[in-house]
C-alpha cells in the first residue's frame, strides 16, 4: 500500500470495460483484498465512487495452462523460474454509489455521477463513513438505526451496519428472512441478536415478541444470564452500541404432554402450559388439516359444516351431543354405531376419511397437546396470545410436538395475532408491533404448494402484516423450499453459508452472480445482509447471544 | 493527443508549404515489419566475415561444444537489466519539388529497460519514446530541408528529422539503387539501434552491479560502431545462416551454422568466435533440446558481447554468462510468441514495456489524416 493508502488503480480494457454498474481494478503487491470489501475509487469532479468487491482473479501473461507447463521445462516440478511470470490480481467491484464530490452552493449534496469510472483511477479501502454512505446508512435517521452487525474489512477497518427500523418493522416495508445451512449459518443466533437489537434501539414497550422454539431447549433460557460470555463477544456487543443482556419480561408457553406435565426439554421459571380442547379449535380446524391433500375440497367443506354446527350449537341441533374430541369422532352426527355418516351432501366415505385423519391427529398420534378437557393449569394458547403486551417476549415451545401439531400451533398464533390487529378497534390495548420469529418456515409455507389454510394465513402476514404491525422474522435452511411470496415480501434477507446448488436457485436472483459463490465459503458466524436500503449486500459478523445456552 | 495533433499539423503545414504533397492513397499506413529482421540484419553485417576461423576465448578452446551449468538468480543474480526497443513507422506521403520526390515517413521508436529485483519481480526503470520524420535530404532543396528542420524545433513533442538517403548499417548506401520507399523500415531500425546503444551507454555507468541483456545484436559488423558499454550482451533469436566456422584445431573442417548448432546438445555452448574487426565476440547456446521443438535449429540463441579491449574473454566468464542465460529460459512466452523457444522472458517483458509507450496506430492514423488535410 502506498503512503496515500492507494491499493490499486482502476482498469478498463476493450474487452472488460468499466460500466455504470461495475469497475475493475488491479491490486498492488502485498495488499490483501477479499470479496465484500468496500472500496472507493477517485472519479470525476473530485467525487468518489464506492464499490463492493464481488470477485477477484489472478491473471498472468501465460496464453494457456500449457504455456505454464512448458515454462516449467515441460512439466518439471523442480524448476523455479528465474523470472516469475508477470501476473496481477484483479478485482471486480459492483458500483454502490457516487458521492457527487461535495455540495452545491446552497449546501445540498451534489448529484452522484454514474458515468463509468475512468482508467487508472486510484482505489482505496473505504473508511467507516464511506461505507455508511455507500450503503445508504448515512441517510437513515439516527432514531431509526438498528445495529445489524459489524463489517470487518481486509484492512481491519470496522464499520457498524444498521438496518432502517421503518424497513424492518414497518411501515415502509417489513419482515426478515434468514437462510443457510443448519449449524453453520447461525440463523437462530442472528434472529435472537436482531430481536435484542430491535428491542434495545426501538421503543421496546411498544413491541411484543413471539418466539417459536422449535429445537431442543434452545430458546427456553433466553431470560437467564449466560454462563460465560467472553470479553471479545462483550466488546462486539458494545461496538454495536448494544448492551449484552438476556431478554427481559419473558413468558414461556409450553405444550401439554399426555401426562399433563409440560412436554418440553426444559421447564423455565415463568412458564405456562397450553393445550387444545375441541372448543378451542372450532374455528381453527382448517389449520389442523393444512397438510392433508384435499383436491376436491371435501374436507374443507366438512370442516366448514362442523365449525358451523359447533359454533351455532343448540339443544336440538345435530351437534348437540358433541362436547369434546372423543364425542366429535365417535358420536353423532359424524358416526353412529361406529360407522361414518353422511352430512349434508358429504358422503359417508369422506366423513370417514375426515374421522381417520382427525383421530390420528388428536388422539392416536398426538403428543398430548390435544386433550378432551383442559384442566385449570392448562391454558388456551390463543387466549394467552390475545393478552400479549408490549415490552414482553413470549416463547412458545413446539420442539417436541408432532409436525401437524407444530403447524397447528404456529397457524393458531399467526391467525390470532392477525385477527387481533386486523379487526382491532381503539378499545383494545394492543402493542404497536408484534414480532414473530419462527424457524423452519419451509414446514409451514413450503414452495410448490398452491395453497392451504396455513399458507394463506402466512401470506396474509407477509403481504399485509407490514401495515398492521405484524412482522415475521423467519428462517429456514433453503429459501427455495419456502413459498416465494413469503420470502419475496421480506425486505431484509440474511444469508449464511449455503450450498452451491441451493444458491443457484431463482430465489437468489437478488444476489450478483459473482457474489453467489462467496456464500458457499462463509464461515460460521458470517452472514450476508441484503436490506431494502442497502445498494449491495454486505458481509457482517455479530456477537453471540447474551443469554444462557447449553 | 490534441497537442500532438497540433504539433504534427504545424510541421506538416510547413512541409506542404515547401513541397507538393501526394498523401498515401488510403491514408497513412503502418509499414509492416518482418519477423526475421534479426536474421536479415545479421546476414548483412556478416557479409565480410563469412568464414570465421578466429576465437576470442582464452584458454583457446580445443573443444567444439561445452556443457554449461544453470546459474539461477538465487545463486548468482547475474543479469539484472534487460533492454529492448520497438518501432512503428508510417508512410505519410510523397513530397514533390520540381522533378524530385521523396517519400515521407513518420516513425515512433520506444525503448524500455527493466530491472529484475532479487525476488524476481520486474520493474521498468527507463523508458524512451522518440518521433522521427524521415525524408531524403538529397531529394529536396536545402531551403526546404532547413525549413522542415526548423519546424520540428521548439515543439512540445520531441520530433526529429531524419535523412532517408543517408547511408547506415541497416539501409546501406543510397547509391546502391535501393528505392527510397524501402528505406523507411531500415532507417527507423538503424535509429532504434543507435538509441539502444546510446541509452545503454548512459545507463550502465549509473548502476553498480549486474549485467544487461539487450535484445538483438550489439554491433554493426563491418559498418562499425555499436555497443560501447561494459557488462552488456546482446542476444539474437534469429541469426544468419551464411557463415562457416573452423573449430577444433588446424585439422578442422569448415562447418556451416546449421551443422554447428544443429548438433549443439542442450545446455551446451560453442566457443566464442571473433566478430568483425575483433570488436565483438559471439557464440551459440542451446537453451532447449531440439527433441521438444519443431525444428532442430530452434531453441538456440546467438550471444554477442562487445570486446572493448580487443582482448580474448575467459572461458570462466563465458560460462558464467551462458549459465545465467540458461536459467533465463524459465518462464517462456509459449503460446504468446512464436519465437518462444529462444526468447528470454525478461526481454519479452521489456518488449511489452517499450510497446506500451506507442501511440496506437488507429489514433495516429486519425491524427495524421487531420494533419494532412489541414496542411
Amino acid at each position: 500500500m502506498t503512503e496515500n493508502n492507494i491499493i490499486g488503480r482502476t482498469s478498463a480494457t476493450d474487452r472488460e470495460p468499466n460500466t455504470s454498474d461495475k469497475f475493475n481494478f488491479w491490486i498492488t503487491a502485498d495488499v490483501i483484498v477479499n470479496p465484500f470489501d468496500i472500496v472507493q475509487s477517485d472519479h470525476l469532479n473530485g467525487s468518489k465512487t464506492y464499490g463492493l468487491v464481488a470477485t477477484l482473479e489472478h491473471r498472468t501473461d501465460a496464453a494457456s495452462h500449457l504455456a505454464n507447463y512448458v515454462s516449467n521445462n515441460f512439466g518439471s516440478v523442480a524448476e523455479e523460474p528465474n523470472t516469475p511470470r508477470v501476473g496481477a490480481t484483479l478485482a471486480r467491484a459492483n458500483v454502490m454509489m457516487n458521492d457527487g464530490g461535495g455540495t452545491n452552493a446552497d449546501g445540498t449534496p451534489k448529484d452522484g455521477i454514474y458515468m463509468p469510472v475512468e482508467n487508472e483511477q486510484a482505489v482505496r479501502f473505504a473508511e467507516e463513513a464511506g461505507i455508511h454512505a455507500a450503503l445508504g446508512i448515512d441517510t437513515m435517521k439516527p432514531e431509526n438505526q438498528i445495529p445489524a452487525g459489524l463489517i470487518k474489512m481486509s484492512n481491519q477497518v470496522e464499520a457498524v451496519v444498521y438496518l432502517d427500523k421503518s424497513y424492518v418493522i414497518g411501515p415502509e416495508s417489513a419482515h426478515v428472512n434468514i437462510s443457510g445451512i443448519s449449524g453453520l449459518a447461525t440463523k437462530t443466533s442472528y434472529a435472537m441478536f436482531l430481536l435484542q437489537s430491535i428491542l434495545q434501539k426501538a421503543a421496546a414497550d411498544d413491541i411484543a415478541v413471539i418466539i417459536m422454539n422449535v429445537k431442543h431447549g434452545d430458546l427456553l433460557k433466553i431470560d437467564e444470564e449466560p454462563a460465560q460470555l467472553d470479553e471479545q463477544q462483550k466488546s462486539l456487543w458494545v461496538k454495536l452500541g448494544l448492551e449484552p443482556r438476556p431478554f427481559q419480561n419473558v413468558h414461556y408457553l409450553l405444550p401439554r404432554a399426555k401426562n399433563g406435565e409440560p412436554n418440553s426439554h426444559y421447564r423455565p421459571r415463568q412458564s405456562k402450559i397450553y393445550a387444545y380442547e375441541l372448543n378451542d379449535c372450532v374455528d381453527k380446524l382448517d389449520l389442523l388439516f393444512s397438510s392433508v391433500p384435499d383436491p376436491t375440497e371435501t374436507i374443507d367443506s366438512l370442516v366448514g359444516e362442523i365449525a358451523n354446527g359447533l359454533m351455532n350449537k343448540t339443544a336440538k341441533s345435530q351437534f348437540a351431543r358433541v362436547q369434546d374430541w372423543n364425542s366429535l369422532l365417535n358420536d353423532e352426527p359424524l358416526s353412529r354405531e361406529g360407522k361414518s355418516q353422511s352430512i349434508g351432501d358429504i358422503k359417508a366415505s369422506s366423513v370417514g376419511k375426515f374421522r381417520r385423519h382427525l383421530r390420528r391427529m388428536v388422539q392416536t398420534r398426538t403428543t398430548g397437546v390435544f386433550t378432551n378437557q383442559r384442566n385449570h393449569n392448562e391454558q388456551d394458547l390463543a387466549h394467552e396470545i390475545r393478552n400479549i403486551e408490549g415490552g414482553h417476549t413470549y416463547v412458545v415451545d413446539i420442539a417436541k410436538l408432532q409436525d401437524h401439531e407444530q403447524a397447528f400451533v404456529f397457524g393458531d398464533i399467526i391467525r390470532t395475532v392477525y385477527e387481533m390487529f386486523a379487526e382491532s378497534d381503539e378499545t383494545l390495548n394492543l402493542p404497536k408491533k408484534v414480532l414473530i420469529f419462527v424457524d423452519e418456515l419451509n414446514k409451514y409455507a413450503p414452495a410448490g404448494v398452491k395453497d392451504s389454510p396455513l399458507i394463506e394465513q402466512i401470506l396474509d402476514i407477509s403481504e399485509r402484516g407490514r401495515s398492521l404491525g405484524v412482522i415475521l422474522i423467519s428462517a429456514q435452511q433453503f429459501m427455495s423450499a419456502v413459498h416465494p411470496r413469503v420470502t419475496g415480501n421480506a425486505a431484509t434477507k440474511i444469508l449464511g453459508r449455503s450450498t452451491s446448488s441451493e444458491i443457484m436457485q431463482p430465489d437468489y436472483r437478488f444476489l450478483d452472480q459473482d457474489l453467489k459463490l462467496s456464500t458457499t465459503r462463509l464461515s460460521k458466524g458470517e452472514l450476508l445482509i441484503q436490506h431494502a436500503v442497502y445498494r449491495q449486500p454486505v458481509k457482517i459478523i455479530f456477537p453471540k447471544p447474551a443469554y444462557k445456552q447449553d | 493527443m490534441r497537442e500532438f495533433t497540433e504539433t504534427l499539423r504545424s510541421i506538416m503545414s510547413v512541409v506542404a508549404h515547401q513541397l507538393e504533397l501526394m498523401p498515401a492513397s488510403e491514408g497513412a499506413m503502418e509499414e509492416m515489419t518482418f519477423s526475421d529482421e534479426d536474421e536479415r540484419d545479421d546476414t548483412r553485417f556478416a557479409q565480410d566475415n563469412l568464414e570465421v576461423d578466429s576465437m576470442l576465448e582464452i584458454p583457446r578452446p580445443n573443444w567444439k561444444y561445452r556443457e554449461v551449468r544453470f546459474i539461477h538468480r538465487k545463486e548468482n543474480h547475474f543479469f539484472r537489466y534487460f533492454l529492448d526497443g520497438s518501432y512503428r513507422h508510417y508512410f505519410l506521403a510523397t513530397g514533390l519539388e520540381h522533378d524530385r520526390s521523396t517519400p515521407i515517413f513518420l516513425s515512433q521508436i520506444a525503448l524500455a529497460i527493466i530491472n529484475r529485483d532479487d525476488n524476481g519481480k520486474i520493474h521498468t526503470v527507463r523508458r524512451e519514446h522518440q518521433w522521427f520524420l524521415l525524408l531524403a535530404k538529397a531529394r529536396i532543396s536545402e531551403n526546404a530541408w532547413q525549413s522542415i528542420q526548423n519546424a520540428t524545433k521548439n515543439t512540445p513533442y520531441n520530433i526529429k528529422v531524419g535523412d532517408l538517403a543517408e547511408m547506415d548499417a541497416y539501409s546501406g548506401d543510397f547509391g546502391q539503387a535501393q528505392d527510397l520507399r524501402e528505406r523507411g523500415r531500415s532507417k527507423t531500425r538503424h535509429l532504434m539501434s543507435t538509441m539502444e546503444f546510446e541509452i545503454a551507454g548512459q545507463f550502465m555507468p549509473t548502476i553498480a552491479e549486474g549485467w544487461m541483456i539487450k535484445d538483438g545484436l550489439v554491433s554493426f559488423g563491418k559498418f562499425g560502431g555499436g555497443m560501447q558499454s561494459e557488462r552488456v550482451i546482446g542476444v539474437a533469436k534469429n541469426f544468419n545462416s551464411i557463415q562457416k566456422f573452423y573449430v577444433q584445431g588446424k585439422a578442422r573442417e569448415k562447418e556451416s551454422v546449421a551443422s554447428l548448432i544443429g548438433n549443439l546438445p542442450p545446455h551446451h555452448r560453442t566457443p566464442a568466435f571473433e566478430g568483425f574487426g575483433s570488436k565483438t565476440a559471439f557464440w551459440y547456446l542451446r537453451l532447449r533440446s531440439s527433441e521438444q521443438l519443431q525444428y532442430p535449429l530452434f531453441g538456440v540463441i546467438k550471444v554477442e558481447i562487445p570486446v572493448l579491449t580487443e582482448q580474448p574473454i575467459t572461458t570462466e566468464l563465458l560460462d558464467e554468462i551462458s549459465g545465467a542465460l540458461l536459467a533465463e529460459q524459465f518462464v517462456t512466452p509459449y503460446g504468446s510468441d512464436d519465437r518462444w523457444h529462444s526468447h528470454l522472458y525478461p526481454i519479452y517483458q521489456a518488449e511489452h514495456a517499450s510497446k506500451q509507450q506507442f501511440v496506437s496506430t488507429q489514433i495516429l492514423q486519425g491524427i495524421i489524416k487531420n494533419a494532412l488535410r489541414s496542411s
